[in-house]
């Protein structure tokens, strides 16, 4: 963004806007400055993510009032309250301070409490933390508003909102330069603080949150061996021949990297390696060779082999069942990201940088990519289930059917009826799931919660174990009842893409119908809305026999069926309950 | 220079080119507030690598006067 000028922004955004297909994203600033040169800017870095952004910036200085007309209908709340313009000006707020200053603390506070209240529904709030930094006084002594900046930053950390996310404002004075950020000429005379310069950097450093807000984050880095995880060439070199120290100038670099990847698959980021060596010298380094730093343990998939890189990042792809548009690509050869990136657009490709005491930086740019809002059991498990389909995927060459595999897996379902302590993992799989997701329609935790104290709705979930492993929490159904008319509605059926091919949907619906039955409801409605992604289970419904009704457009499919007619592809219903028999 | 300009304010205020020319002004078009003003005053600076007094800012109100002032900052005489 911030290599593109302002009117180049402003006439691309206005082409992009008349492009894009999809439903409009409404996001809402509260703000008690001028903030117009945000509009455009945040559009188009939205757009070019095909999230199609439409940004409103509230009245000046109008916050909590704002704050109540924008939670109706903005998917995104982005809050920009600048100590330098509370009480209208620093004019009025130091001498407070100096007056009383916990009383202008407790004010705010109350009025953070006030606003935090109406927004609590809100998918996603982008807060800046409160900062002194722009007005700063040279004499450390006077520190009033250094205080009060910290003191509030304080109590909105032990508040543990579950839809914000912090923006540190000083990170992005930083990059540029506070000198480039701030606009002292406009501000004192129509409020506007910060440079077009300041809007381009927060907006890259605000996108990688949205984007995890509409499931776009980034699951999978693979990477490249030789010249991208350690100096050399162990083809040509030999194993003794390359640098594993952190001793020397590069070696001190691609350390530090092999650190960063260690830390990225510790926190449930996929690592894949896709080189062109021999398999035996690769296992060789990353079991025996002292410096390595990463092990077998934080790599998920390895193609070692001599094959071109497209076709192994396909089969990655194909093995894991992951998009390839979650994937990210290093590789240190131009010739390879060049291949990748013209033949799969969707992975994001990048090239280990010329300059290699930048690649470190690269990475740690990089790194943001793959932000998802919370951490779930189930993220920090993920390399040993991914490791666990590897092995699933691999003996399944050994039967000669299908069926007679997957009986073979002895795979046991485990439902959570309706269980508040798990609505962070719900919450995620709704945000995240794109496969196996017959509405995509994303929920957030506050609203995943109020489904489930809803009479009217149950919210399922299925744990998924096998003889290789336990899955963890990896589907969900949404299910609204209509009493007066016998009916249940399946409002959201997801699955994670990682117990796909298993036949354990089927299962699931089972489940489903032995349930209803229990409820005297007599038919279950269903419906199938396409994206771009969800076209493997555009016929899902017509395989469990649900009736589809005509009269809808074809975009959207939409069916019933009477639960008598319903035909159970397992005799009993063996789905046990988790909080009856669990672990 | 004076192309330039007319593309600036044709993008910022959404006015087809056409329709500006040199006497195009904060009174003859009614896009042209205060906000969009400090729009065209940031993409000016921006695009001229240029940064103009306050005084500047508040006199540029019509294509002409943009000229003039950027071709001060400039040092080369407006076209």
């Amino acid at each position: 963004m911030s290599t593109m000028s302002y009117v180049e922004i402003i006439k691309k955004n206005r082409e992009l806007k008349n492009k894009l297909a999809s439903e409009d994203y409404t996001v809402g600033v509260l703000t008690n400055i001028t903030n117009h040169f945000l509009k455009d800017i945040l559009e188009y870095s939205l757009r070019l993510s095909a999230i199609n952004a439409i940004v409103e910036i509230g009245g000046y200085d109008n916050i909590v009032q704002d704050a109540d007309r924008f939670q109706k209908k903005s998917s995104l709340i982005i809050v920009f309250w600048e100590l330098i313009n509370f009480m209208q000006g620093l004019h009025r707020l130091r001498p407070a301070l100096i007056n009383d200053y916990e009383a202008v603390k407790a004010d705010m506070v109350h009025q953070i409490d006030l606003l935090m209240d109406l927004l609590k529904n809100t998918p996603l709030i982008i807060f800046n933390r409160f900062t002194n930094v722009a007005m700063s006084m040279a004499n450390p002594v006077l520190g009033l508003l250094d205080k009060l900046a910290a003191d509030l930053n304080k109590y909105m950390d032990s508040c543990n909102y579950r839809n914000v996310y912090f923006v540190d404002l000083p990170g992005i004075f930083l990059k540029d330069g506070i000198g480039l950020c701030l606009d002292w000429r406009n501000y004192y005379r129509n409020k506007s603080l910060y440079t077009l310069c300041f809007y381009k950097t927060y907006c890259d450093t605000i996108i990688n949150a949205i984007r995890a807000a509409n499931g776009q984050s980034k699951k999978m880095l693979i990477l490249d061996c030789d010249n991208t995880l350690w100096d050399g060439i162990v083809d040509e070199n030999g194993i003794d021949g390359i640098d594993l120290s952190a001793d020397t100038a590069n070696g001190a670099i691609f350390s530090e990297v092999r650190s960063m990847i260690k830390e990225l698959a510790h926190c449930g980021i996929l690592i894949a390696l896709c080189s062109k060596n021999n398999s035996d010298d690769i296992d060789k380094i990353l079991t025996q060779h002292p410096g390595i730093i990463l092990s077998n343990n934080d790599i998920v998939i390895k193609m070692i082999n001599w094959d071109d890189k497209v076709t192994n990042i396909k089969l990655i792809a194909e093995t894991i069942s992951i998009g390839l548009d979650s994937m990210v690509f290093i590789d240190d050869s131009a010739f390879e990201v060049e291949h990748v990136r013209g033949l799969l657009p969707e992975v994001n490709s990048f090239k280990v940088p010329d300059n290699l005491y930048d690649y470190p930086a690269l990475l740690r740019e990089i790194s943001g990519m793959f932000y998802t809002a919370a951490q779930t059991t189930e993220d920090l498990s993920k390399q040993t289930m991914y490791r666990q389909q590897f092995r699933r995927e691999s003996s399944k060459r050994e039967f000669d059917s299908l069926d007679d595999y997957l009986a073979s897996l002895d795979i046991q379902l485990f439902c959570y009826d309706n269980d508040l302590n798990i609505v962070t993992r719900l919450s995620q799989l709704s945000q995240k799931t794109n496969q196996f997701n017959l509405t995509t329609r994303r929920y957030t935790e506050r609203q995943i919660e109020n489904f489930i104290t809803d009479a009217k709705y149950d919210v399922l979930a299925y744990r998924v174990k096998d003889k290789f492993g336990d899955n963890g929490i990896t589907a969900m159904v949404i299910l609204q009842y209509d009493l007066q008319s016998f009916t249940a509605i399946i409002d959201s059926f997801t699955m994670s893409c990682r117990i796909i091919g298993r036949n354990i949907e089927f299962s699931i619906v089972d489940h489903l119908i032995w349930r209803i039955k229990d409820k005297n409801i007599d038919q279950i409605e269903a419906v199938y809305i396409p994206t771009q992604k969800n076209v493997s289970v555009k016929h899902f419904y017509d395989k469990c026999s649900f009736q589809l009704l005509d009269s809808y457009s074809d975009a959207e499919k939409r069916y019933v069926m009477h639960i008598d007619n319903y035909s159970f592809k397992n005799a009993t219903n063996n789905v046990m309950y988790a909080n009856e028999r669990d672990n | 220079m004076k192309e330039i300009i007319k593309e600036i304010l044709s993008v910022v205020l959404d006015v087809p080119m056409h329709e500006l020319d040199d006497f195009s002004s904060t009174q003859t078009l009614e896009q042209w507030d205060s906000l969009n003003h400090m729009k065209i005053i940031a993409a000016l600076e921006e695009h001229f690598s240029v940064s103009f007094t306050e005084q500047e800012t508040l006199e540029m109100q019509s294509v002409k006067l943009i000229e003039y002032t950027i071709s001060c900052h400039l040092s080369c005489p407006p076209e």
